[in-house]
């Protein structure tokens, strides 16, 4: 007994079995951090799951751009970076922050998030970064790596854009979590998660340019698209990782990014109180 | 399961049960008339991201190796068609996850009804509807734009659309049938394995050799879509006549799913409760 006590206080520093908890925001991402790590098949074939497309366009434009040098401004080795950092760019924040949502939305345990003295919002973000960090870092990172090495993507424009880049990706993250976020709050009235969801996902990725190039879209469509906040999912960053229009332009447009963002912020705590008072709780 | 007197089990009484089932679970889903039109909302917007690609791509070239926008819509809706109906039909093996680690497939088990139709009609996908009906006016849109319509096209894709149904289902079955062998597993798994069938909304030449082979065997979903759009579009040299072997192909994955499922219903064991 005592040379437990003895040996316990010569090393107070260490707690020994047991973590220290962190507080609020940090805890959260935290313990998401954690559940992405423990359950590393399903995120690293969440990963996988999306590359099927990311094979598909590759071989598609590979033998579109075998008859032709140049298609919409972009040339094989632009086109071939823009699939893969789109890619990577979409996998940034999964759908998990949505289905955890809508199932707690749906079951009434949304009460007692909002019992907790941290915002919602806040939370919900903290938890989409806690993924983040697992998820779409990796994802990121093995698009990126995997695009350099086997599809030949071009490296970054320049440092500064490099720079620049990196500060867009986090707010490309934001940007989309929030949007998810405003899209799950739709599960107060109604009790479809999955069609929600997938309405949700087609939008952001047809409207952020993950499925082609907004420059592609007809011009009346992308007059509007570009101004949009799903821009700032894929088409800001990955715009300016390739330096169109400059670094001028890619400053304006990381503007715009974060505007929305702020845009997004708000809209986000507003929406939340107007559905939270449509809450209904089943059964008990 | 091997029980003899259930084999007997005539046939039609067996459709007839799986029809009452199917009405039923149609009615329990108009029930929420909201959510009933979301969800074919959602289908079909997730279905037209890879439309407006196809779309976008055709503004930008005039064709790919050869195939213009009528012969790739033709492909998207070959593809989409079956997947609709398997989803209308029998989209129960993707709840076998659940309920085979739930331990609650005991349930099934003891039921006087073949296993494998009661789990094929333990769910009413109503967003099959919206993929069915997407598929279907592609196919139609892809025929007339690419002016291939015969005299054998109508009975030819009743038989291809019949047995790529067939087909899928048995992927579907297989693919979900992990579970049983490997009860951890995620839903990730058969999500991937189905999703392979995105390949198939392309033209099988733009891909290297390997991956071809692959597409027509691992799962075979080429024939769903590639092989039979060669015969309808009468081109592809002598591939086209692969299109024929749809049903072939179908009845031996449908076989092989048949195998699995007795191996996997012996080998399943509760979950000790």
């Amino acid at each position: 007994m005592r040379e437990r006590g003895t040996v316990s206080r010569s090393r107070p520093a260490r707690d020994v079995g047991r973590t220290r908890p962190r507080r609020g925001v940090l805890a959260i991402a935290g313990a998401a951090l954690q559940q992405a790590v423990a359950y590393r098949a399903t995120t690293a074939l969440g990963i996988a799951l999306t590359f099927v497309w990311v094979i598909i366009q590759y071989y598609l434009w590979r033998s579109v751009y075998a008859a032709r040098p140049v298609v919409g401004g972009f040339d094989f080795e632009t086109m071939r970076t823009y699939v893969v950092l789109a890619y990577g760019l979409n996998a940034l924040v999964g759908w998990r922050i949505a289905s955890e949502m809508m199932s707690s939305i749906r079951t009434g345990a949304v009460t007692l998030d909002v019992l907790r003295p941290i915002d919602y919002r806040t939370a919900q973000l903290a938890r989409a970064a806690g993924w983040g960090v697992v998820e779409g870092a990796l994802s990121l990172l093995v698009s990126i790596v995997v695009g350099l090495l086997l599809l030949r993507i071009s490296p970054p424009a320049g440092p500064v854009e490099l720079v620049l880049f990196a500060v867009s990706v986090v707010l490309a993250f934001v940007t989309k979590a929030l949007l998810v976020f405003l899209g799950s709050l739709l599960m107060f009235w109604t009790t479809n998660g999955l069609g929600v969801m997938w309405s949700l996902q087609a939008l952001i990725q047809v409207l952020s340019g993950g499925v082609v190039p907004l420059s592609l879209l007809p011009s009346a469509v992308g007059a509007v698209v570009e101004v949009l906040p799903f821009r700032g999912v894929v088409w800001t960053p990955v715009g300016i990782y390739l330096g169109l229009g400059g670094l001028g332009r890619g400053v304006a447009l990381l503007g715009l990014q974060a505007l929305w963002v702020c845009v997004l912020w708000f809209a986000a705590g507003r929406a939340w109180r107007r559905a939270f008072a449509a809450v209904e709780v089943q059964g008990g | 399961m091997g029980d003899p007197a259930r084999a007997e089990q005539p046939v039609r009484r067996l459709a007839r049960i799986y029809v009452r089932l199917r009405v039923l679970q149609l009615r329990s889903a108009l029930e929420y008339r909201g959510d009933f039109w979301l969800s074919i909302l959602g289908a079909v917007l997730q279905q037209l991201t890879g439309v407006v690609f196809a779309v976008v791509l055709f503004t930008s070239v005039p064709d790919v190796l050869g195939w213009g926008p009528w012969e790739v819509a033709l492909l998207f809706g070959l593809v989409m068609l079956p997947a609709g109906l398997v989803e209308l039909l029998s989209d129960g093996p993707w709840s076998l996850r659940t309920t085979v680690n739930s331990g609650s497939f005991d349930r099934v088990l003891l039921r006087p009804l073949p296993p494998a139709l009661q789990v094929a009609a333990e769910h009413f996908t109503v967003h099959g509807l919206g993929n069915a009906l997407l598929g279907a006016v592609l196919v139609v849109a892809g025929l007339t734009g690419a002016d291939a319509w015969r005299w054998w096209t109508v009975p030819f894709l009743v038989l291809t659309v019949v047995a790529g149904t067939v087909l899928v289902t048995a992927v579907t079955f297989l693919a979900n049938m992990v579970v049983f062998w490997e009860p951890s597993a995620t839903s990730t798994f058969p999500v991937f394995v189905v999703l392979t069938r995105d390949f198939a909304k392309f033209p099988l030449d733009l891909y290297p050799p390997a991956l071809q082979v692959v597409l027509s065997s691992l799962p075979p979903f080429a024939f769903t879509s590639c092989f039979p759009a060669l015969l309808l579009l009468d081109r592809g040299g002598s591939l086209r006549w692969l299109g024929l072997a749809t049903p072939l192909v179908a009845a031996l994955v449908a076989l092989l799913a048949a195998v699995a499922w007795r191996a996997a219903l012996r080998r399943y064991e509760g979950a000790g409760h």
